[in-house]
């Protein structure tokens, strides 16, 4: 049984897609919600962000846009990450929208046996070298999605692809390419609904990349996309707080010794607090040599980590058992940032917030 | 301050995180390199570590006191996509790899979102059919690309992220030594999306 808990401010990240709704306006965001909503937790983060004006979902997997429609959201949801196992009659039938990179894809759609086509959106690849078809392959997937539209296999509905944020002049050159593309697959007969190209980076600061949806996904988690400037600098809150309990506190001697089932040694005597949170919890081990928890209105270091445990300094606090200690969470509050952490553990602000452990409960406040 | 802050010292000069035996040279020779302690190799090795090893060596992670066990996980994820590229061509986001010569990568459906650490991202490798291959370009949510050179390899073929030397796989002790934490946080991290299939 673990002891931390995320809590999650959905008024928070309401505010935040409500900002990003104007920025991308008149295009329309369709807010991603892949690895259970960055951590968030997948519906109640899916029904905030129709509230604050998303329009779209993007889920990742035909698995989770199954669970929302079962949940009862109706709106367009959109499913790119697809295995040999993929069901796609039940995405089809649950009138699921199919990102489709290769051909293999369509054959499988076609072969499917859904009593209604499916909806795809034909994916080229920009320079990201992920999925999508190559410049090569984009007119075969192209011409075979149009044939399998004309045997009622299918509905050819979007466009669309992945910007890989290098460099702007990178994002420049792989937006070029999409405009070809679409071209190019016009000129073959298609004739797209949507088009759709920018996530958070492209969405706030490449417009002529937004067409008819921006995908936006970390952003509306308070992190920032860039690297100059943070989630706070952009106007973003932060909606999850990641907190432990104190469980223990003691004054120790200097020398190695034991506290909280986790060693420890010290040159001098210090007090330490045994805090419920770990690795096991998601706490990201690479930055906990550098990074620091608010503790008693304080930031400290932590001195140990263990799966589910920390021993964090705590000299000169006044402590109890059970005061809550905010491992990440709001900028406004004073609090270390899940991009604080980042910084610590040289990745980026995704990765903490997507990696707490499924196992820490989420609370929903607003 | 100054106790805790020699204390800290103390973990930045080498005991972030406490990698545990068994390891091959190469491993040994990485691990000093990034200044972490192998504790089976510590005539220090007190109490609390020895306990410690005895959790983590019940999973195969580690060899308490010269006992030797078998990991007990493997982690693998399903190729989804194979292309050619050209030299030079760039890898995932940020372009942090281009391919030196003209070559094939795969799309594995696996990423940080479910435990695997981005900080693997260009330095750890996985495997298909008992051959590794380098993990390139940035590790993403929920993908990673393995540069596959002229491997056949198709959409549906198992990568394993890792598993047992003996199979060519790479293991959780590989993966630990390059993203900076002990192997037992990277069985303990896995994410939600991750099934655990129970095997014998």
């Amino acid at each position: 049984m673990t002891e931390a808990v995320a809590t999650i401010d959905l008024a928070a990240f309401r505010r935040n897609v409500e900002t990003l709704v104007a920025i991308a306006a008149p295009s329309e965001v369709m807010l991603a919600v892949k690895a259970d909503a960055y951590g968030h937790g997948m519906l109640p983060v899916s029904l905030a962000a129709l509230d604050a004006g998303a329009t779209a979902l993007a889920v990742l997997e035909v698995s989770a846009g199954l669970q929302l429609r079962a949940a009862g959201v109706t709106v367009p949801l959109f499913a790119w990450l697809h295995g040999t196992g993929t069901d796609f009659r039940a995405a089809a039938e649950s009138r699921i929208d199919l990102g489709v990179s290769a051909v293999w894809q369509l054959d499988a759609i076609a072969e499917s046996g859904a009593s209604v086509p499916a909806r795809v959106h034909l994916k080229i690849d920009t320079g990201l070298s992920r999925n999508g078809a190559s410049a090569e392959d984009w007119p075969e997937l192209v011409s075979t999605a149009l044939h399998l539209q004309s045997q009622g296999f299918l509905e050819v509905y979007g466009a669309w692809s992945h910007l890989a944020d290098a460099s702007a002049a990178d994002d420049e050159i792989a937006l070029a390419k999409f405009v070809v593309a679409v071209e190019v697959a016009t000129s073959l007969g298609a004739r797209f609904e949507k088009l759709h190209l920018a996530a958070s980076s492209a969405g706030i600061r490449l417009p002529e990349a937004r067409f008819d949806y921006v995908r936006f996904g970390i952003a509306a988690f308070g992190i920032s996309p860039f690297d100059d400037v943070d989630g706070q600098g952009l106007g973003l809150e932060a909606p999850m707080t990641l907190s432990a309990p104190v469980l223990d506190v003691s004054r120790l001697p200097a020398g190695r010794s034991s506290f909280g089932g986790l060693g420890v040694s010290l040159a001098e005597p210090a007090t330490l607090a045994v805090v419920g949170a770990g690795f096991g919890d998601g706490i990201q081990a690479s930055a906990a040599d550098r990074a620091e928890v608010l503790v008693g209105g304080s930031r400290r270091r932590i001195v140990a980590l263990g799966v589910d445990r920390m021993l964090v300094d705590a000299d000169d606090l006044d402590l109890a058992v059970g005061d809550r200690v905010v491992v990440f969470g709001s900028a406004e509050r004073g609090e270390p940032t899940a991009e604080e952490w980042a910084a610590h553990a040289d990745s980026i602000g995704d990765e903490i917030v997507s990696g707490v452990s499924p196992r820490v409960p989420r609370r929903y406040l607003g | 301050m100054s106790s805790l802050a020699e204390a800290l010292e103390l973990r930045d000069d080498g005991v972030d995180a406490e990698i545990l035996s068994p390891v091959a040279p190469g491993d040994a020779a990485l691990a000093a390199e990034r200044g972490i302690r192998i504790l089976a190799d510590d005539a220090e090795s007190q109490d609390d570590a020895d306990a410690r090893d005895l959790g983590v060596g019940v999973y195969g992670l580690a060899t308490p006191a010269g006992i030797a066990t078998e990991p007990v996980m493997t982690l693998t994820a399903e190729v989804v996509a194979v292309k050619r590229v050209t030299a030079g061509t760039g890898v995932s986001y940020g372009y942090t790899y281009r391919a030196p010569s003209d070559t094939a990568i795969a799309l594995v459906s696996i990423g940080y979102a479910d435990g695997v650490p981005r900080l693997g991202s260009n330095t750890a490798s996985a495997s298909l059919a008992g051959t590794a291959y380098p993990v390139v370009g940035r590790i993403a949510m929920d993908q990673l690309v393995l540069d596959i050179g002229r491997a056949e390899v198709s959409p549906g073929d198992t990568a394993t992220v890792f598993g047992r030397a003996d199979r060519g796989e790479p293991t959780a002790l590989d993966w630990a030594l390059r993203t900076r934490r002990p192997a037992e946080a990277l069985t303990a991290g896995l994410g939600r999306r991750v099934t655990r299939i129970a095997a014998g």
